[in-house]
């Protein structure tokens, strides 16, 4: 137990944290190893300044958090500041995984799995170079703080991935496939996905030609999708972008018309995945968050600051990347919501365009970009040869209303080697997802 | 059983910008060491972060039934010690970034400054039993501040970034003012074609790609066919630089002790590619040059990975590169890429237009394209003398400009 001090809000944050890493190169295994630790981050907030502390030395967390109030000032009235008062008070343990963790899986069942994978590059001889990634994470947070909060959650995700360089016919490529469950037993059996991942990676490296830049619709994919929602629209969402800025506030007026009217964005930290969030990491609820409805700006995510700055409610998107950082507002299973089509009806009015099957990364600002993976041309609504494309990229704010259709199934993806970066905390684990969307007038190089 | 460790300690104090003002201040020291074993051909590697009861080298030890192949011997004999020189204090500071700011928010009150300002302090050690010890000091600032305009709707308009070993209040201010007066002033672009003016790592990731010697040992490099011959400009030396002057943060061993002597490691010498970077395992493997190029997190098993590439400079500064020709100064670009057949292709979000002696205004959003062989080709123009970009130097280089109407 630690005692808080008086005169400040502080509250502290340790993490205990189990992760397996194994990587097989080629068939040869190359890391093997596990990795556990406890951490702590601590905040103090004199009204004026917060002062944060990481420390690995959690018997003297005490000392760390007297060290920190000394800097601050005493506030004699901490609890009235905005963004103190409206901290949620949660008192609550949510042990989700504790009886199936993926610490209790032996280390060798983990590497046979991995290597089943890793035999199956082996069958190809287009792969070049194949690694094989085994990893997993076990971690719980406890959360406390002045004000009486007390939550203490756990999460738990474990993924089986490959990734190749290909050589066709004196053509470079590269592909993977990632499995991403939250426990190990999900992660057998998928051998013919990967199988059918790689093959179609060989046709396209094989194949492909370099498209004619140009402006096109385009039709995405589910996992193109989801991090289309997340570049395009939902960092613009964080509201940490917007403090103090009354242009900010007029632009992003909650209530305006910002997308199709048929388009819904939403972001919530309560489904299970990488993205989950029961609690943030300032002990807020994760809830469903609509972003947009029905193309209308509903609102936005937060943190404390941002929420009492605002006068917005509070919505549990303050996160920290590790037990080093301090919560800012991040995302957690952001996506677009579905719609009535099928993909064949998607692609059925376009004469000429492109589909974007994958993607190597994404990102946002004005201009939102893509830079796909596998891309094929789309002729008289259907799909056809395959392109290497560059990039793609639009105006966010015009992009959003030049989405007219949604297919009616939506996929949700976490990526295993990768995450969400914002400014110097990266990779957070995210979620993403949607269905597969028309998109017209996106440039493409 | 040889035992080894490698241990990384950071100190940190980071400044939170928030509306124009220092919001916040953290403060880490976080200390990880990698407890590595060596046996018959294997190796055991066990971390520790923070407290533990375990014994780390009874656990290194239990590692070594993880399997994973290490046929090389720690290097032997070997005591070196750096300190790089930086008078940086993270706790005196303080009052001096809240000056600054408070003169950034007097001096142009239109941009919201945001994000971080970070003193670190890294020590880095590589110690084992048979008498070596390597250890590697080095501490900088870190300016990465966002700046928008008030009147502007999206999330940044401009960025001020930069690295340095001294804390100099008067670069600050001006590289704040260079950046806000380019900005606030709009220009078109002119009707000649510009030069592009940029750090170099936008475009030299493909080359990074591309030059690893595992990718180049098992024939996957779009660059195997060229090895031996002259592929780039005659200018256009590309190496691996353990120069403290031109490097942050990077020790002068790699991760499994290798030191380059030399400091340097030509991989492109005058246009002719002439190596792969490699760690001890690639080298032997593909029997190439050992280039010290070994990297691994504390607890990793030692793995290629190298982050510190240069370029050969010009005798020009970028005012004598651009000719009497003017540029663009790349600030933000996002999002691009190469293709896997060396395609380049980038929207450019912010881009200033200069003279090579000052910055005279932005110019409209723009894509801008190109292909590997000829960025570093005949569209090479050079990298420059003069320190032209916050403080670094900047490549010249002809490419594609797509205006947006």
């Amino acid at each position: 137990m630690v005692v808080f001090p008086q005169g400040r809000y502080t509250d502290v944050r340790v993490e205990d944290v189990f992760q397996t890493d194994i990587v097989i190169e080629n068939g040869v295994v190359r890391q093997n190893k596990v990795r556990s630790y406890r951490g702590a981050l601590i905040r103090v907030f004199d009204g004026d300044k917060w002062y944060y502390a990481a420390t690995t030395n959690i018997d003297d967390l005490q000392d760390e958090i007297d060290r920190l109030a000394a800097m601050a000032r005493a506030h004699p009235d901490i609890g009235g500041e905005p963004a103190i008062r409206i901290l949620e008070v949660n008192r609550e343990t949510v042990l989700r995984y504790a009886d199936n963790t993926v610490k209790a899986v032996a280390r060798p069942d983990k590497l046979a799995l991995l290597q089943r994978y890793s035999d199956l590059c082996a069958q190809y001889p287009e792969i070049t170079i194949s690694k094989a990634y085994y990893k997993d994470t076990y971690a719980v947070k406890h959360f406390m703080s002045s004000k009486g909060a007390d939550v203490c959650f756990d999460f738990q995700s474990a993924s089986a991935t490959v990734r190749y360089n290909l050589t066709v016919a004196d053509k470079q490529g590269r592909g993977g496939k990632d499995i991403v469950r939250t426990a190990f037993p999900a992660l057998g059996g998928h051998e013919d996905e990967v199988r059918a991942e790689i093959e179609k990676d060989i046709a396209h490296t094989r194949d492909a030609v370099p498209v004619e830049p140009g402006v096109y619709t385009c039709v995405l994919a589910p996992v193109v999708t989801g991090v289309f929602a997340h570049e395009s629209f939902g960092h613009k969402s964080e509201a940490d972008f917007m403090i103090g800025d009354e242009t900010m506030m007029k632009a992003w007026a909650i209530g305006s018309e910002v997308g199709a009217p048929d388009l819904n964005i939403l972001d919530r930290g309560d489904t299970e995945g990488s993205g989950y969030v029961p609690f943030d990491d300032e002990g807020t609820r994760a809830r469903c968050n609509y972003i947009i409805k029905n193309g209308r700006l509903t609102g936005r995510l937060h943190s404390s600051v941002t929420a009492a700055s605002l006068g917005e409610p509070l919505t549990g998107n303050a996160r920290a990347v590790s037990f080093e950082y301090e919560p800012i507002v991040r995302m957690t299973n952001t996506y677009i919501g579905g719609g009535n089509l099928s993909l064949d009806e998607l692609l059925a009015p376009i004469a000429k365009g492109i589909f974007i099957e994958d993607l190597h990364h994404g990102s946002g600002m004005t201009t939102f970009t893509i830079a796909p993976h596998r891309a094929y041309m789309i002729r008289d609504g259907k799909i056809a040869e395959p392109v290497r494309i560059s990039v793609i990229s639009g105006n966010v704010m015009e992009t959003l209303h030049k989405i007219d259709g949604f297919s009616r199934d939506e996929e949700f993806f976490s990526f295993a080697l990768g995450g969400c970066g914002k400014m110097e905390q990266a990779p957070l684990r995210v979620s993403f997802g949607g269905p597969a969307i028309r998109v017209n007038g996106i440039n493409v190089q | 059983m040889i035992r080894e460790t490698y241990e990384v300690a950071t100190q940190e104090t980071s400044f939170s910008v928030v509306q124009s003002r220092i919001d916040s201040i953290r403060q880490k020291n976080i200390t990880r060491t990698g407890y590595r074993v060596y046996q018959d051909g294997l190796i055991g590697v066990h971390g520790q972060l923070g407290q533990s009861t375990d014994d780390p080298w009874q656990k290194a030890v239990e590692n070594l039934s993880g399997q994973v192949a290490y046929p090389f011997e720690p290097v032997r004999g070997i005591n070196q010690e750096k300190t790089v020189a930086s008078d940086l204090d993270g706790q005196a500071i303080l009052p001096e970034l809240e000056a600054v700011l408070a003169e950034a928010r007097k001096r142009h009150p239109e941009f919201i400054i945001s994000n971080k300002i970070n003193i670190t302090e890294t020590t880095t050690t590589l110690q084992n039993d048979q008498q070596t010890k390597l250890v590697h000091r080095d501490k900088t600032l870190m300016v990465g501040l966002i700046l928008k305009h008030k009147d502007s709707v999206s999330i940044m308009d401009t960025f001020l970034g930069y690295r340095a070993r001294h804390w100099d209040a008067g670069f600050f201010l001006d590289e704040f003012e260079k950046m806000t007066a380019a900005y606030n002033t709009q220009v078109p672009f002119p009707e000649d074609e510009l030069l592009v003016v940029t750090e170099p790592d936008l475009l030299a990731s493909k080359l990074v790609t591309e030059l690893n010697g595992e990718k180049v040992g098992y024939k996957s490099s779009l660059l195997n066919k060229d090895f031996g011959k002259k592929v780039f400009h005659d200018d256009f030396t590309f190496y691996l630089d353990w120069d403290e002057k031109e490097q942050y943060h990077v020790p002068f061993f790699d991760a499994e002790g290798t030191i380059i002597p030399e400091g340097r490691v030509d991989l492109v010498r005058a246009g002719v590619i002439e190596k792969a970077y490699t760690d001890r395992r690639t080298a032997d493997k593909f029997q190439m040059p050992l280039t010290g190029s070994a990297a691994c997190p504390y607890d990793g098993v030692p793995t290629l990975g190298a982050r510190n590439f240069n370029m050969a400079r010009s005798p020009k500064t970028v005012r004598e590169l651009l000719g009497g020709r003017l540029g663009v100064v790349i600030v933000m670009a996002s999002g691009g890429d190469y293709t896997e057949d060396g395609n380049f292709a980038t929207p450019v979000q912010l881009g200033l237009l200069t003279d090579g002696t000052r910055l005279l205004g932005r110019l409209p959003e723009f894509d801008l394209s190109g292909r590997l062989y000829d960025i570093f080709g005949k569209d090479y123009i050079g990298y420059s003398q003069d320190r032209f970009l916050a403080g670094e130097h900047a490549l010249v280089v002809k490419m594609k400009i797509g205006r947006k109407s």
